[in-house]
């Protein structure tokens, strides 16, 4: 049942497609998410990311349209790969009046039995696997603690510890960094890249642009429903027009150098005092440097915009509020 | 899963003070009948006037006054919780994707509130007992149909009758569970199934409407007092496993109907 060729994808929609209250909150969504790969599901708040996160879980049933699992199509085989499935949806959600380590014995009694019945590999999660998910998390030594005494940060990490409590061939985090602080937000992005590097298809949702792209090897945009842009997040930067920034000495020689290889839109250029920036994609900016440097111009530093990027996307996926 | 569920509940701080509160009411009607006296009941088997002359009759009268109002509305909070209180915690979602499947979860919910009934309803007249002989004589027990029987059997006759009792409220469980699939709001599903059950307690007993009565979910709960009379009279009890079987079946079709076809957005 594993998926063996590496072009298979982990979860398939097509044509997805689901109305609230007369609106189409998701509006014929095809996403194709490679297995292995880090894929970051971006759109502002309300753009349906979460209804579709729940229509690929089988929480919420589509009006319109497929979702394939993990090679499944049928909603009870589906339902039985959910559990190499780990996810976070919508934010953390516990029993308050339990404990963090109650919580997840809770989860695993109540998940295991079903699992069993479904998959017999599986076998049952015991007490040091749930404190290694703890552990991992940073959470051990609030095991004890009642869930409604956890900071959010600490709830957050919870979930990402039931998530992992044992082995899963996809992770499906809505909105994974929200309530974190900035050092939480990089371990989240750590964790993710090196479960990736085990073998997991990580599906990451998130409304801020900047906190993923890092770590997405593909990156789909939505926006009211519909899917924007779909692919590499290589392909994803040229498609915003991503922005370089050179730092040197002489600005004015460097101009004439960039303007002569004809590889800047002339209207892109940016001229600083001591900097330079410019609309380039990732390929062309080695020519750049090279071209530079042989002209005599001393580079200091080279590097993206992501501010330029960021604004770029809301753009993107704010463009139809402001013709409001 | 039953196992989870049961030490779900029984976690919980308000599950442990409503317990502790239905306990303790035996021994409040106890203690005060013992100072002031019994006195005569009113209409309707209370048992109270008997409690001074037998313990037995006190696990009745406290059972009896439960009847009406503090039993459903503890029946209905756990059961009224069951979906209701799951969405509106959140972890409902994530029962689903564990994946645990929607009937399963039903049933699971479905079991623990009919746990909780048997256990509630044995708990009270445990403790009902135990006050009882504190506070009044132990000896032979004169029924409703006027022969004297042996206290151990009187007490046989009150533990059967309290099993009738715990059947009767089968009903609440199941209507509870059955709205509490159509709400996120646990609060709001708890008033709702004792709305209903207060309501059919309010239509029957006005004769106007005498032709739904036997259709009144709370129709046949005085029927658990017939054991103490002999020969003891089963029409009304069997009537009220039927009424009982049949709301609880009726109930769970609509909670599954619902359910299974339900987005779960919470």
């Amino acid at each position: 049942m594993n998926l063996g060729s590496s072009n298979s994808l982990a979860i398939e929609t097509e044509d997805l497609t689901k109305a609230f209250g007369g609106r189409n909150v998701v509006d014929s969504l095809s996403l194709h998410v490679p297995a292995g790969s880090i894929y970051g599901f971006l759109g502002p708040n309300g753009s349906g990311k979460t209804t579709t996160i729940r229509m690929i879980l089988g929480l919420v049933f589509p009006d319109r349209g497929t979702v394939t699992l993990l090679a499944a199509k049928d909603p009870k085989e589906r339902r039985a790969r959910l559990s190499r499935v780990g996810m976070l949806v919508e934010g953390p959600a516990f029993y308050p009046y339990l404990s963090g380590y109650d919580n997840l014995k809770r989860f695993s009694q109540i998940a295991l039995p079903a699992q069993r019945h479904l998959d017999h590999s599986l076998s049952k999660v015991s007490k040091s696997a749930i404190e290694s998910a703890l552990e991992r998390v940073g959470l051990l030594e609030a095991a004890g603690k009642k869930y409604r005494a956890y900071s959010l940060g600490m709830k957050q990490r919870l979930s990402i510890a039931a998530a992992l409590l044992w082995p899963r061939e996809l992770l499906v985090l809505d909105e994974p960094t929200n309530g974190l602080d900035p050092q939480g937000i990089v371990e989240v992005r750590e964790l993710m890249t090196t479960l990736q590097k085990q073998g997991m298809t990580i599906f990451v949702s998130s409304h801020i642009l900047s906190e993923v792209e890092i770590i997405c090897s593909n990156i789909a945009v939505m926006r009211e429903g519909k899917l924007l842009f779909e692919g590499s997040t290589q392909s994803f930067r040229g498609s915003l027009g991503e922005r370089f920034e050179l730092e040197t000495a002489d600005v004015g020689l460097a101009e004439s150098i960039l303007s002569g290889l004809g590889l800047v839109e002339p209207g892109s250029l940016v001229i600083g005092h001591d900097r330079i920036t410019a609309k380039l994609t990732t390929e062309d900016i080695a020519r750049v440097v090279a071209a530079l440097v042989k002209g005599g111009v001393g580079v200091r530093a080279v590097g993206k915009t992501s501010h330029s990027l960021e604004e770029a996307f809301v753009n993107m996926t704010g463009r139809s509020s402001s013709a409001r | 899963m039953l196992g989870s569920e049961l030490s779900l509940l029984f976690k919980r701080r308000r599950t442990k003070v409503l317990m502790a509160l239905l306990f303790l009411a035996p021994w409040l009607m106890g203690f005060v009948i013992f100072q002031f006296g019994g006195g005569r009941g009113g209409n309707g088997p209370s048992f109270v006037d008997l409690v001074t002359h037998n313990a037995v009759f006190l696990v009745l009268a406290s059972v009896s006054s439960l009847m009406p109002l503090l039993l459903p509305l503890a029946v209905s909070l756990v059961a009224a919780d069951s979906i209701a209180g799951e969405a509106s915690l959140g972890t409902l979602r994530y029962l689903l994707v564990a994946p645990v499947s929607r009937m399963r979860i039903l049933v699971g919910k479905l079991l623990v509130s009919l746990s909780f009934v048997v256990l509630i309803c044995l708990g009270v007249a445990a403790s009902a007992l135990v006050a009882g002989m504190v506070f009044f004589p132990t000896g032979r027990v004169v029924l409703l149909s006027g022969q004297t029987t042996s206290f151990l059997h009187g007490i046989a006759l009150a533990f059967v009758a309290t099993v009738l009792i715990a059947m009767s409220l089968v009903s609440v469980a199941g209507i509870g569970l059955a709205i509490s699939t159509f709400t996120d709001i646990p609060v709001g599903a708890t008033l709702g199934t004792l709305g209903i059950i207060i309501f059919s307690e309010i239509l029957s007993n006005i004769s106007q409407v005498r032709g739904i009565w036997p259709m009144l979910p709370t129709n046949y709960w005085l029927s658990y007092a017939d054991i103490f009379r002999f020969p003891i009279r089963l029409g009304a009890i069997g009537k009220d496993f039927v009424s009982q079987a049949v709301w609880l079946a009726f109930a769970f079709t609509l909670a599954s109907a619902r359910f299974i076809s339900k987005d779960v957005t919470s």
